[in-house]
């Protein structure tokens, strides 16, 4: 079952200052929603918000009903930055969110296996992080994220540090998951072609607030004439 | 809570305890394992704060969004992510405990092969003196490279030097 998020009057900030004020915005169950902004408009801490790993200044945000006041397994965060953890193989990085609900080590496995066969990664379960390329390593992250079953996967930025061909090959793979698992999806990037790729929203962040919000029409198609959006969006940037 | 007490100890050299080992352990050996132990503690206890201090907050993020709460932090991310921290304070804390136990057992023992090794000087048996000082240099490697060996086998997901090039 996918997720909605209610976001009302958020605010949000760190010491130094406000970052984000009265955000109200209402992610769909089962969209993908993606963030675009300038360096510093707020895109990361509003996903982190939306993680629970930082607390609002003001105003609340919900996950379904109930208000987000920290982490949940129920919404997986894909970093940009390696989030793996470097002492663990492949596999067992997968296997982390079972681990962590208490499954036993045979489902944990296969589950593991499945996932990483879904991702393309079969034959490299007993490697170590270090010993991957950064597009495999972030298809370690997708599907370690996936394999919990979260009903919203955040994802900040994860094809960011990407070439451009293993980026493509990364866009093509998580639509290719999302079109299975339907999880609500919220997407972190300042690459607009690639947010007019894998949105059915892209909300446009600057000035501490919401600039606008584009509806995507579907299908997702890479070579899908969207010159008039890719104009109205970086209009907004 | 205990910081102050440990900096205000910290600087006080183990050797510096020989007086306070004697008068409280007067009969045995237990007052080198004492000062061996003080001077072993402060370098394994600053390096493995530091190494906990280090540790990125991205890894705890990362188990935290998949479910976990502070025991799992502690138990998948804070216990292995200080490892070569530890293994750093391990490293240095057996060099110097080393040292102070071959001049504990100089100055105070009645065993050992720091006790043996000073015996032979003061009956001027100087190829005694020598083998105890080869036999100091060798148990001090042997030591250092168990401490190494350990600590590569449970660090293998270090990047390494010869790996890098």
């Amino acid at each position: 079952m996918t997720l909605g998020i209610t976001l009302e009057s958020l605010s949000l900030g760190y010491a130094r200052g406000p970052v984000l004020n009265g955000i109200d915005l209402t992610i769909r169950p089962g969209e993908v929603l993606v963030i675009v902004g300038a360096s510093g408009s707020g895109k990361s801490t509003l996903l982190r918000a939306l993680a629970g790993l930082l607390p609002a200044h003001g105003g609340r945000a919900l996950a379904g009903d109930e208000e987000i006041t920290g982490a949940s397994r129920e919404r997986a965060m894909v970093f940009q930055d390696d989030g793996l953890l470097p002492w663990r193989t492949v596999r067992r990085n997968v296997e982390l969110p079972l681990r962590l609900r208490g499954l036993p080590r045979g489902e944990r496995k296969a589950v593991a296996r499945e996932w990483l066969a879904r991702v393309g990664l079969e034959g490299h379960e007993d490697r170590l992080p270090r010993e991957l390329s950064g597009g495999m390593r972030q298809r370690v992250q997708l599907a370690r994220a996936l394999a919990g079953a979260p009903r919203a996967v955040l994802m900040d930025e994860p094809f960011g540090a990407l070439d451009a061909q293993t980026r493509a090959g990364m866009q093509a793979l998580l639509l290719d998951v999302l079109r299975d698992t339907r999880a609500t999806v919220v997407f972190v990037t300042h690459d607009v072609d690639e947010a007019l790729l894998l949105a059915d929203r892209v909300v446009v962040l600057g000035h501490g607030g919401i600039r606008t919000i584009v509806d995507v029409p579907g299908p997702r198609d890479p070579a899908a004439d969207r010159t008039a959006l890719r104009a109205q969006i970086l209009e907004e940037l | 809570m205990l910081t102050p007490l440990f900096e205000a100890v910290r600087p006080i050299p183990a050797i510096a305890l020989v007086p306070v080992a004697i008068l409280l352990f007067p009969a045995d050996e237990q007052g080198i394992v004492f000062i061996t132990f003080a001077a072993a503690f402060f370098p394994i206890m600053v390096s493995t704060r530091h190494a906990v201090r280090a540790l990125p907050t991205l890894w705890e993020d990362a188990v935290r969004t998949l479910g976990g709460g502070r025991r799992h932090v502690l138990w998948h991310v804070v216990l292995p992510g200080i490892l070569p921290g530890v293994f750093g304070g391990l490293s240095v804390g057996m060099g110097v405990s080393w040292i102070c136990v071959i001049s504990a057992e100089m100055i105070s023992g009645e065993l050992g092969v720091g006790y043996r090794t000073w015996m032979s000087y003061t009956i001027v048996d100087y190829p005694a003196v020598i083998v105890g000082m080869l036999t100091i240099g060798l148990l001090g490697w042997l030591t250092s490279a168990a401490v190494e060996l350990a600590g590569r086998r449970v660090t293998r997901w270090l990047p390494r030097a010869e790996e890098a090039s």
